[in-house]
């Protein structure tokens, strides 16, 4: 999987290291047991301090996606409870939408729209997956 | 004494040759070690900045031939010989960093990152397939390391108690050691240099790649491909210093004779391995970069790019900031050690970076070391 962090962005760039990987957890290219590369060989190939791979890691773990292990390094896991502040995001984010009266309908229909997206990639790696 | 003026006036036309040749081998995004975005790279300051690079270095060429050729025969051949090759290589150095000024000044103007989105890509499949190191092709500098061992084990005996072991530029002996250190020394300087550049063949596969984002797919296999390439070349590269010890190895315990017929072959063989080494690989660089669309200077992205909206635009990252005059890589903040060069091709390393500078100082304490210190004790 390509991960691609754009350095003048304004969300910090251990957000965008956090969110692509659950992102590929979620089309399916990254999956259980899946090994990631260390945070020293990520911080190399981005060329970018070793803090901010580490601050990256350090939340994928405590959300329960991946776990760090001295000798097997960052290794895709998953805990089946969704992170504490979940649902505290989901609400922000619809009432964004609300607030600025999108029909209810529409939201389900967008939301719906992005899972769909998810899936059939899933599909697609898995696929491909069973062909090699 | 004249033919010593004669190899280094070829040197200096190889040398000449490369930095000739230097521009080819230029990414588009990276004209004279400046990072562009790709709607510049055939901006007129770039193109202008190319077509004077070339002047300069017939100019620099032509200046340092001319002032060598005629101290050489006014004054002394080794100062000619010595002086033109130092003086062709800061004037072509200070020709390049002119090129440098000039497109980064302009750049900086224009401010041509406006808008621009920078990005970096990484590949987290990339650790799963490291680079292979060719076991294959280090056995080459390991066989004439054990020949040289072997040489020095059955000449010991035969030598006399005092041996020759440097010349003087006309062939006649001017230092002489036991035959204990002129065994030992070649065979020791060929375990150091097989081991300094084996390591480096290793490393060099390993090195990081930053994948471009115009083309990131088919840049991986490219990269892949490059440093394979650049691994089996120094371990050419160690086979034939290996090879060059072994040739001083057989003057110095006497199997060839020491006369002033053997001190050119000795210089010209390693030039003439290095010169083909080098065509080899420029050939198969320029195969590679001809599957690597985006990266050969004909066709470019850059209708494509320009045509984008500005949300659109993305472009590799601008470092122009951890690169001192587009050639020293300092970025304290990268655990990178080995960094892809910016100018033309190969690998340098990150002197912001702790390990790197050990290895930097200790390589430069070692040279010292085994050019200086044997003098000391003369």
């Amino acid at each position: 999987m390509l991960i691609q962090i754009e350095v003048n962005s304004e969300k910090p760039i251990y957000m965008q290291v956090h969110d692509q990987v659950i992102e590929g957890i979620a089309r399916g290219e990254l999956y259980a047991g899946y090994s990631l590369p260390s945070i020293r060989q990520l911080a190399a190939d981005f060329g970018i301090n070793l803090h901010t791979v580490n601050k990256a890691y350090d939340l994928l773990e405590r959300e329960g996606y991946i776990v760090l292990r001295r000798k097997t390094g960052a290794v895709v896991q998953l805990t089946p409870s969704l992170p504490p502040d979940w649902d505290t995001r989901q609400r922000t984010v619809l009432a964004e939408a609300l607030a600025k009266n999108i029909d209810p309908d529409e939201i389900i229909r967008r939301s719906r729209h992005i899972l769909d997206q998810f899936i059939a990639q899933r599909q697609h790696y898995q696929s491909n997956a069973e062909m090699e | 004494m004249i033919t010593l003026y004669v190899v280094f006036s070829i040197l200096l036309l190889f040398i000449l040759g490369l930095y000739w040749f230097m521009p080819v081998l230029m990414l588009p995004t990276l004209p004279f070690g400046v990072r562009v975005p790709p709607d510049r790279s055939d901006a007129p300051v770039i193109i202008g900045a190319r077509r004077d690079y070339r002047v300069g270095v017939l100019v620099s060429g032509l200046l340092s031939l001319a002032i060598g050729g005629f101290c050489a025969q006014t004054i002394s051949p080794i100062l000619g010989a010595s002086g033109e090759l130092i003086l062709a290589v800061v004037l072509l150095q200070i020709n390049y960093y002119s090129a440098y000024r000039r497109i980064k000044s302009v750049k900086a103007r224009e401010n041509w990152y406006e808008g621009v989105h920078q990005v970096v890509i990484a590949d987290t499949e990339a650790h799963m397939h490291p680079g292979k190191f060719n076991k294959t092709l280090l056995i080459l500098p390991v066989l004439l390391f054990v020949i040289m061992v072997v040489i020095a084990i059955v000449r010991y005996n035969a030598l006399p108690a005092q041996v020759p072991t440097h010349f003087g530029l006309d062939g006649t002996p001017d230092r002489w050691s036991s035959r204990l250190t002129a065994v030992i020394t070649m065979p020791a300087m060929g375990a150091f240099m097989t081991a300094l550049l084996s390591w480096m063949a290793l490393a060099v596969t390993r090195a990081r790649q930053q994948i471009d984002p115009a083309n990131p797919q088919a840049d991986i296999q490219y990269q892949r491909k490059m440093r394979q390439l650049m691994s089996n070349m120094i371990l050419w590269i160690a086979a034939s210093v290996n090879l060059t010890f072994l040739l001083i190895e057989l003057h110095i315990t006497l199997v060839l004779p020491a006369n002033i017929n053997s001190v050119l072959p000795l210089t010209l063989l390693p030039t003439l391995i290095i010169i083909v080494l080098l065509a080899v690989m420029l050939y198969e660089i320029k195969k590679l970069r001809a599957n690597m669309p985006s990266l050969s200077s004909t066709s470019r992205p850059k209708d494509e790019y320009t045509t984008m909206n500005q949300a659109e635009r993305i472009a590799a990252r601008d470092d122009d900031r951890y690169w001192l005059a587009g050639m020293i890589y300092y970025n304290p903040d990268d655990p990178a050690i080995w960094v892809s060069k910016r100018f033309g091709i190969g690998y340098t390393i990150n002197l912001g970076n702790l390990t790197a500078k050990i290895i930097s100082v200790a390589f430069v304490v070692i040279i010292i070391a085994i050019t200086v210190v044997p003098r000391l004790f003369k």
